[in-house]
C-alpha cells in the first residue's frame, strides 16, 4: 500500500518538471505510481483529475504574463475534448500490458519531433495561412531570458486541430495531459515559440483533462485517497515551476523535456515487457 | 487595457480562485486523514468514486467525514476549468465575436454533455 508522504513528493516534482517542460505531470506520476505499487488504471484516473490542478495553478500565472496564447489554446481545446472523451472510454475496455506501450509509443514520438528542432531558439520565417489569419492567431510575450519582448504568428491551426484530437485520444486514454505531443504540435505545425508552446499546452491540458476526467467518474477506478495528495502535491510543484520558466532559455526548456521524456519512455517500455 | 487582455485576468482569476479553495479544502482533507488513518492511503469502498455523472457526483456528495470533504475538494477542481469555458463564452457573447463565440461555445456544449452523461 503506498503512503502519504511517497504520492506528495511524487506529485511535486512531477508537478514542478511538468509546468516547465509542459507534459502536465501525469505523464511522471503515473509511472513513479505503478512502480510504488498502484494499479496503473488508478494512476491514470487519480493523474487526470490532479492535471486540472497542475494545469490550472501554472495557466493562472502564464495568462496573466501574456506567455499562454488563449485564442490558440480555445481553437485547439475543440479537438482535443472530442478526443480525449474517446481516449477515456477506450481505456476502460483495454489491457494494462497495452496501456504501457502506448504509453511508451507516445512519448517516443514527442522526443523524436522536439529532438530536430533542439538548436532553434526562436522559429524564423513563419507564412501564416488563411486559417490563421482568420482566427487571429498571433501575439507577444516578454522574454525575460532574451531581455525583449517578442511578437509571433501562428500557421496551420486546422493541420493542428488534427494532432490535438490524437493528443486528447492518448490523454483520455493513459489519464496524462499528453503535453509533451501537445508541445510537438505546437511548435511544429503551427510554429509556436517553446515557451509560449509550453504555457499553451498547461492551458489546454485543464480542459482536455476535465473531459477525460468525467468518464471516470462512473467507471470505479477513481480514489479520493489517490486523487487528493495527487492534487495537492502537484499544484504545489506547477506553481514553483511556472516561477521558473521565463527565466530560462528556450534552449534548455527542450532539453529538459528531451531528458524527461527519454526516462519515462525507457521506464513505460520496461513495464509493459515485465507486466 | 487591449481587447483580450481583460479576458486573460478573468480567466486567470477563476483559475487561481477555483485552485486555491480546492487545495484549501483538499489538505484539510488530508491532515484530517493522516490523524484519523495514520500515513497509508486506503483504497476502499468508502474512498471510491462511483456515480452515473459528474453532476450526479456532485448532488450525491459524502455528507461527512474525510471522504466527504475530499470530494468536496475534487468537485471544485473539477468546476474551475469548466467555469472558466463557461466565462470566456460570455466574455465572446459581450464583445460579439462572433468566431469565438462558435468555439468556446462548442467546447462548452461538450463539456456539459461529457459531465452530464459519462
Amino acid at each position: 500500500m503506498v503512503d502519504l508522504l511517497t504520492v506528495l513528493v511524487i506529485s511535486f516534482l512531477a508537478g514542478l518538471v511538468g509546468s516547465i517542460t509542459g507534459l502536465g505531470g501525469a505523464s511522471i506520476t503515473t509511472p513513479l505510481l505503478t512502480l510504488a505499487g498502484v494499479p496503473i488504471k488508478y494512476a491514470i484516473a487519480a493523474g487526470i483529475v490532479s492535471i486540472i490542478a497542475t494545469s490550472s495553478g501554472a495557466a493562472a500565472s502564464y495568462v496573466r504574463g501574456g506567455l499562454s496564447n488563449v485564442k490558440a489554446a480555445m481553437f485547439l481545446e475543440m479537438f482535443t475534448i472530442v478526443g480525449a472523451i474517446i481516449g477515456a472510454i477506450i481505456t476502460i475496455y483495454v489491457s494494462a500490458r497495452l496501456l504501457y506501450f502506448l504509453f511508451a509509443g507516445f512519448l517516443l514520438t514527442s522526443f523524436i519531433g522536439i529532438r530536430r528542432h533542439l538548436g532553434e531558439e526562436l522559429p524564423t520565417n513563419v507564412n501564416q495561412d488563411r486559417a490563421a489569419r482568420w482566427l487571429g492567431l498571433e501575439g507577444a510575450y516578454y522574454d525575460h531570458k532574451l531581455g525583449r519582448e517578442v511578437s509571433y504568428k501562428l500557421t496551420r491551426p486546422i493541420a493542428a486541430g488534427g494532432g490535438m484530437f490524437i493528443a486528447g485520444v492518448a490523454a483520455g486514454m493513459l489519464g496524462i495531459g499528453a503535453g509533451a505531443f501537445k508541445v510537438a504540435v505546437h511548435e511544429l505545425v503551427m510554429r509556436m515559440p517553446s515557451k509560449v508552446s509550453s504555457a499553451t499546452s498547461t492551458f489546454i491540458i485543464g480542459m482536455t483533462a476535465l473531459a477525460g476526467a468525467s468518464v471516470y467518474f462512473s467507471s470505479g477506478l477513481l480514489y479520493l485517497t489517490l486523487a487528493a495528495p495527487m492534487v495537492l502535491g502537484t499544484t504545489s510543484g506547477a506553481v514553483v515551476g511556472s516561477r521558473i520558466l521565463g527565466h530560462i532559455s528556450n534552449r534548455v526548456t527542450r532539453l529538459f523535456f528531451l531528458a524527461v521524456v527519454f526516462v519515462l519512455f525507457v521506464q513505460m517500455l520496461l513495464r509493459g515487457i515485465l507486466a | 487595457m487591449s481587447r483580450y487582455e481583460k479576458l486573460d485576468m478573468i480567466i486567470s482569476w477563476i483559475l487561481v480562485t477555483g485552485v486555491a479553495a480546492s487545495l484549501a479544502v483538499t489538505t484539510w482533507a488530508l491532515a484530517s486523514y493522516y490523524l484519523s488513518n495514520g500515513p497509508a492511503l486506503a483504497l476502499s469502498d468508502e474512498y471510491r468514486v462511483s456515480s452515473k455523472s459528474f453532476f450526479d457526483y456532485l448532488l450525491h456528495l459524502p455528507k461527512s467525514g474525510v471522504a466527504g470533504v475530499m470530494a468536496i475538494g475534487v468537485a471544485a477542481l473539477m468546476l474551475t476549468p469548466y467555469i472558466r469555458a463557461l466565462a470566456s463564452l460570455i466574455y465572446f457573447i459581450a464583445k460579439r465575436d462572433i468566431k469565438y463565440i462558435l468555439i468556446t461555445a462548442f467546447v462548452f456544449t461538450i463539456l456539459t454533455v461529457s459531465l452530464l452523461t459519462s
